[in-house]
């Protein structure tokens, strides 16, 4: 349950973290998801969960063609 | 610059994976023979039957015609067997049939009107082929019947019911009792096929007519018993026609069809050795039974090469044929994301590009060049996943930058050892004491960086020939001595990228001196050749015979080539199948190890193998377990530092970084993550660094813990810590490979 991103604050503002949504980009291609970020700053937050699951399977997928 | 078609195909030419059987060349139908007889080895007669339909139009007449020629090229004589009954299993599959009539499909008519005149063998196969693809047929006869010279065989009336069947799904328009008499009678069709058979008029063409048959007459071809071949061969070329006359009315010309075959035969060569025998299935009656046919189509050996697949895990798992990457390999060339997707991506980085398949391949196909090719084509087009190799690609730099060390020997020296990087790494001993043996004995240079290995396998030319250009001035400046190589790979690159430097092995140099070691509690051993020896025996028995100077008994296991898995650097590209390759290898022998590849004694020590060096043997020395990554670039510092101070006289501090000195505890499952996924110490180090600098990253006040992030271009890095006292315990460290914006 570490990884909660309730549990977790933005370091430098001090700040929960609300889900806002995110792009990413791997092999020329775009993808967005609602994740975690920093309201203040925009840090965006990712946890071993979504690197080793989702991310990790997407990153994958692309490999694999 | 951009690949070619040709540039792919020039690695694969020779490849004959997929060509016809020699039995499909000797058949005069050009029948598949090998996938009809997978086929109804499986019993799948309603599918064999539509297989034969669509290459000889009408089977039972084809098989009434057959004179049995593919017998004579049955590859099953070679092992002393008789050769494989392929017209009584067809005949068998037009028995088992549930039907004869020919599916039928709504195809959009074609408007071009062509006109068969004669309904013999060669006309209605031509009429039947060409109703086929959609064109309006019209078939002129001279006679009140179809069937011309079929009509004579003892099975002429189920022939022609199977004929009549066929044309039952077809709107073919016969005209019976309509002889051509003037060619102008067949004004307004664009097309005109003569089969008007023997002692038909050929309207003078005949003789005229060329290879793909087609005459003088613009429009006019010419098959069949008129053209003086007789009914088995009328039926094959009213068959192979269409092609021919539908390649001439869409381009002008019949250069396009695939009407002729470029061989009487197949030349190609298909190794059976080992292959078991089987007799030929009896018949017990005039058919075969269903079991008989299955049994007798079963003894087909499917005649393909596959002798480069059968020989490599990668090839195996992938499934994919030499054509078949070459194809794949050009039009990843050609894709332009998103827009296109490319075909296979990981297939192209996972192969360890040993060699082992060019020297099973009769043919030398050169599957690992074609991948090399593609890796450098997409790194060039900017097109690749950097994960793959980065951090090779890092480590080369460093190792030919920073930790590299050249040393010049005594004055006429002709030898310059050349460890590679990897040797010090694994333990400073390595090069220290091989350096100070070769230096007493021959008075030997030093030249230590990157032979350019990680970057030929990554694809990156421009890395490689900075690499190259660099190890060429070196030697020059050192007097243009011999490399005494400590890593077959070296060996093989400098031969490849340095032609005109000298090599010779460590190995090779040390058994012609006589050296003496000692392989303490080990009696047998098995010599693991790495892959890229192969091609240099000498080397091979050197080494053979310097572990039996160590007191072992040297067991009769030959690697054959076969890599341990570090080859290509595919850990990162596919994990699965690099574990896959190392368990194999190591399992492949009952007996320790005994290496001469500094890496293929990392790959089998992670594995749990028993496994040393001969080095370690002849050095007397126990480099210990296989090192970390840190422990790794520790390793090649300490060579360079203790070099240069004990001969070069100079005290040399290795440039530091600020977060060098931070002390991290890394804990054994968080270490075996972190090395599974290639994240350093100072990866972890230098993102702790990043966030504590400028209180960056994420709190958790349950756990009391901080989360940092390190983005560089190929990995993001995560890594999740708690305070502690002066130093860092590591909980977790991740990575991944897309990237993320933030602030959008």
């Amino acid at each position: 349950m570490q990884t909660d991103e309730k549990k977790w604050i933005c370091r430098r503002c001090g700040v929960p973290l609300v889900k806002k949504k995110t792009l990413f980009n791997y092999m020329e291609r775009n993808f967005s998801e609602d994740l975690p970020c920093c309201p203040k700053c925009g840090k965006v937050f990712i946890s071993p969960e979504l690197c080793n699951g989702r991310m990790a399977e997407v990153e994958q997928m692309l490999e694999d063609k | 610059m951009t690949m070619q078609p040709e540039d792919a195909r020039s690695y694969t030419e020779n490849c004959f994976n997929g060509e016809p059987a020699s039995c499909t060349y000797a058949c005069p139908y050009h029948i598949d023979i090998r996938s009809l007889l997978k086929k109804a080895g499986r019993g799948r007669w309603d599918s064999c039957y539509k297989d034969l339909a669509s290459t000889v139009s009408f089977p039972l007449a084809a098989c009434s015609l057959c004179r049995r020629e593919c017998e004579v090229s049955c590859q099953r004589a070679c092992l002393g067997d008789e050769p494989i009954a392929v017209r009584d299993v067809e005949l068998a599959c037009i028995a088992y049939a549930r039907s004869h009539v020919p599916d039928s499909f709504s195809l959009v008519p074609k408007e071009d009107r062509i006109a068969v005149i004669g309904a013999g063998p060669a006309g209605l196969a031509a009429a039947w082929q060409l109703a086929r693809k959609g064109y309006a047929v019209t078939v002129f006869e001279k006679t009140g019947m179809i069937g011309g010279t079929l009509l004579a065989l003892p099975n002429a009336e189920a022939i022609l019911a199977d004929v009549r069947d066929a044309f039952s799904v077809t709107t073919v328009e016969f005209r019976t009792d309509t002889p051509i008499t003037d060619p102008k009678e067949t004004d307004g069709f664009r097309a005109v096929i003569v089969a008007t058979g023997s002692g038909g008029s050929d309207y003078g063409l005949a003789s005229t007519r060329t290879s793909a048959f087609l005459t003088d007459r613009p429009g006019w071809f010419a098959v069949g018993q008129i053209c003086g071949v007789d009914m088995c061969a009328a039926l094959a070329e009213g068959n192979a026609v269409p092609n021919a006359v539908e390649s001439y009315l869409l381009s002008g010309s019949t250069d396009f069809s695939s009407v002729v075959w470029n061989r009487a035969n197949c030349s190609r060569f298909v190794d059976h050795e080992g292959t078991e025998r089987k007799a030929l299935t009896p018949k017990t009656g005039e058919l075969y039974t269903v079991q008989e046919a299955k049994a007798e189509a079963s003894r087909c050996m499917q005649c393909n090469c596959t002798a480069c697949m059968n020989a490599c895990e990668h090839l195996l798992k992938y499934k994919k044929t030499p054509p078949r990457f070459t194809l794949d390999v050009y039009q990843d060339s050609q894709v332009r994301p998103p827009i296109t997707g490319h075909s296979t991506t990981r297939a192209v980085y996972a192969c360890n590009l040993c060699g082992r398949c060019s020297s099973m391949c009769p043919v030398e196909t050169d599957l690992p060049g074609l991948f090399c090719l593609s890796r450098e084509n997409r790194m060039e087009r900017n097109d690749y996943p950097p994960a793959f190799h980065d951090y090779w690609l890092r480590s080369l730099d460093r190792c030919s930058g920073a930790s590299s060390v050249f040393l010049e020997g005594s004055a006429g020296t002709g030898y310059a050892f050349f460890p590679g990087c990897q040797l010090g790494a694994a333990s400073p001993d390595f090069v220290l004491k091989t350096y100070d043996l070769l230096r007493d004995r021959y008075g030997a240079a030093l030249m230590d960086c990157c032979c350019g290995a990680p970057a030929y396998w990554g694809g990156d030319r421009a890395r490689l020939d900075r690499n190259t250009e660099m190890i060429r001035t070196q030697w020059e400046s050192f007097g243009r001595p011999t490399l005494v190589t400590a890593c077959a790979s070296c060996s093989r690159m400098l031969r490849m990228v340095l032609p005109e430097i000298p090599t010779v092995s460590l190995y090779a140099l040390l058994a012609s001196d006589p050296q003496v070691g000692s392989f303490p509690g080990w009696d047998t051993v098995s010599v693991f050749d790495p892959c890229a020896v192969s091609g240099d025996p000498g080397t091979a028995a050197a080494v053979r015979k310097l572990a039996e100077n160590c007191g072992v008994s040297v067991s009769s296991y030959d690697s054959d080539g076969k890599c341990c898995g570090n080859g290509g650097h595919i850990r990162l590209a596919d994990p699965g199948l690099y574990r896959e390759i190392v368990r194999n290898r190591a399992a492949d022998s009952e007996y320790p190890f005994v290496v001469y590849c500094v890496n293929c004694r990392e790959v089998f020590r992670s594995q749990g193998k028993e496994c040393r060096h001969i080095l370690e043997a002849l050095l007397g020395m126990d480099a210990g377990p296989a090192p970390h990554l840190d422990e790794k670039e520790q390793n090649r510092m300490k060579v360079k530092v203790h070099l240069l101070e004990k001969y070069g006289k100079e005290r040399w501090v290795p440039e530091t970084q600020p977060w060098d000195g931070m002390k991290l505890t890394v804990g054994e499952d968080v270490r075996a993550a972190m090395e599974q996924k290639m994240i350093s110490d100072a990866d972890v180090r230098e993102c702790l660094w990043n966030a504590e600098k400028d209180g960056d990253g994420f709190y958790n006040a349950e756990e009391d813990s901080f989360l940092a992030c390190l983005v560089r271009s190929a990995l993001t890095y995560w890594v999740r810590y708690r305070k502690q006292g002066d130093g860092f315990e590591i909980l977790e460290a991740y990575c991944h490979r897309m990237h993320f914006r933030e602030n959008e």
